[in-house]
């Protein structure tokens, strides 16, 4: 049993029901918004930075919901049927259960971060800001929130299927598990500030540079923690 | 609530937060690589509880002390030690 109880139930019943509004916020911004969009619009967002071909107002307005709604249920249902260890694993229900506040937490600033994403890629497709500012907005928006996200992940001290990297070679041993949370805590927060950074100075650029940054902020931690375990002798 | 500052200003704290990045410790164990008396060291780890950058579970009579520190709080006290005097280095462990 553990000895920490920082989380009520009530709390916890709480956290969901705002993780839930916000979801929904974020659709009924999207359907709001694409009543209001000309059919086509050609416009630099997050997701379409690089290029400048006209873009469905369906697309503008839903990809990112789309993302949100799949990044959530997919994660969850993958948690849930325990997909991302493979071969399955016995998961402790008592470390589920210790580490479930901390990953209803991380989902709700994910939707918060997105719910501002969108509004800033809604606002320019809308005509309200300028395109540089609603790319600038958005980005910077996505870099503090990788920052945010990453800097908690360290927290994510207990193997479990919601929350922090799950995969099976990580799994094995629980120092391993806690060195990549914790190594992959310092690449998302080092990454978030320098795509915060990158989209004030130069937002295209970023756009550019977003994806590679984001691969090499995922990969790298596995990848060298595995090395790390490798060279201990421990895998 | 979370309070890294009262839980890093102290020296032993955060040497204390060094070990456990290692590995879970049973505050038995910890005591065993300082030179002060066990009591002191438990007194530390209480202030770390409080302050939310350790997490205590139960293992039959012992209680095993685990890091819970975000990367902010790993950076404070990188800062911290710049600042402030360093910690009584640990007995070297047997």
């Amino acid at each position: 049993m553990t000895d920490e109880s920082p989380v009520s139930p009530a709390t916890t019943r709480l956290q969901w029901l705002t993780l839930v509004a916000l979801i929904a916020a974020l659709f009924a911004m999207s359907w709001w918004a694409y009543y209001r969009l000309p059919p086509m619009i050609v416009l630099r967002t997050l997701v379409s930075g690089q290029h400048d071909q006209p873009e469905s107002a369906a697309r503008v307005a839903f990809t990112v919901p789309a993302i949100v709604a799949i990044g959530v249920l997919g994660n969850l249902l993958a948690g849930h049927w325990n997909v991302l260890f493979w071969p399955r694993k016995a998961l402790s229900s008592r470390d589920g259960g210790a580490m479930w506040p901390l990953a209803i937490r991380m989902f709700t600033i994910a939707a918060a971060q997105f719910i501002v994403v969108q509004a800033f890629t809604l606002a320019a497709a809308l005509g309200l800001i300028s395109e540089i500012a609603g790319l600038r907005g958005a980005g910077v928006t996505l870099g503090i929130g990788v920052a945010v996200i990453g800097n908690a992940l360290p927290l994510v001290t207990r193997r479990n299927s919601f929350v922090g990297y799950r995969l099976s070679v990580l799994y094995d041993d629980p120092d391993h598990w806690r060195d990549a949370q914790r190594m992959a805590g310092y690449f998302f927060v080092g990454a978030g500030l320098l795509l915060a950074v990158l989209f004030v100075v130069a937002p295209v650029l970023g756009t550019r540079l977003m994806i590679p940054v984001i691969a090499v902020t995922v990969l790298a931690p596995v990848l060298l923690t595995r090395l790390a375990a490798v060279q201990r002798g421990s895998a | 609530m979370r309070d890294p500052f009262t839980g890093l200003s102290d020296p032993t704290r955060r040497r204390i937060l060094d070990l456990l990045r290692e590995r879970p410790q049973t505050s038995g164990e910890l005591a065993a690589q300082f030179d002060v008396a066990w009591p002191t060291i438990s007194r530390h780890l209480a202030v770390l509880r409080e302050a939310g950058l350790v997490t205590v579970e139960r293992q039959g009579t012992t209680m095993l002390y685990e890091l819970n520190m975000t990367v902010l709080d790993d950076m404070l006290k990188t800062v911290f030690g710049w600042t402030t005097p360093t910690a009584p280095k640990g007995r070297s462990r047997k």
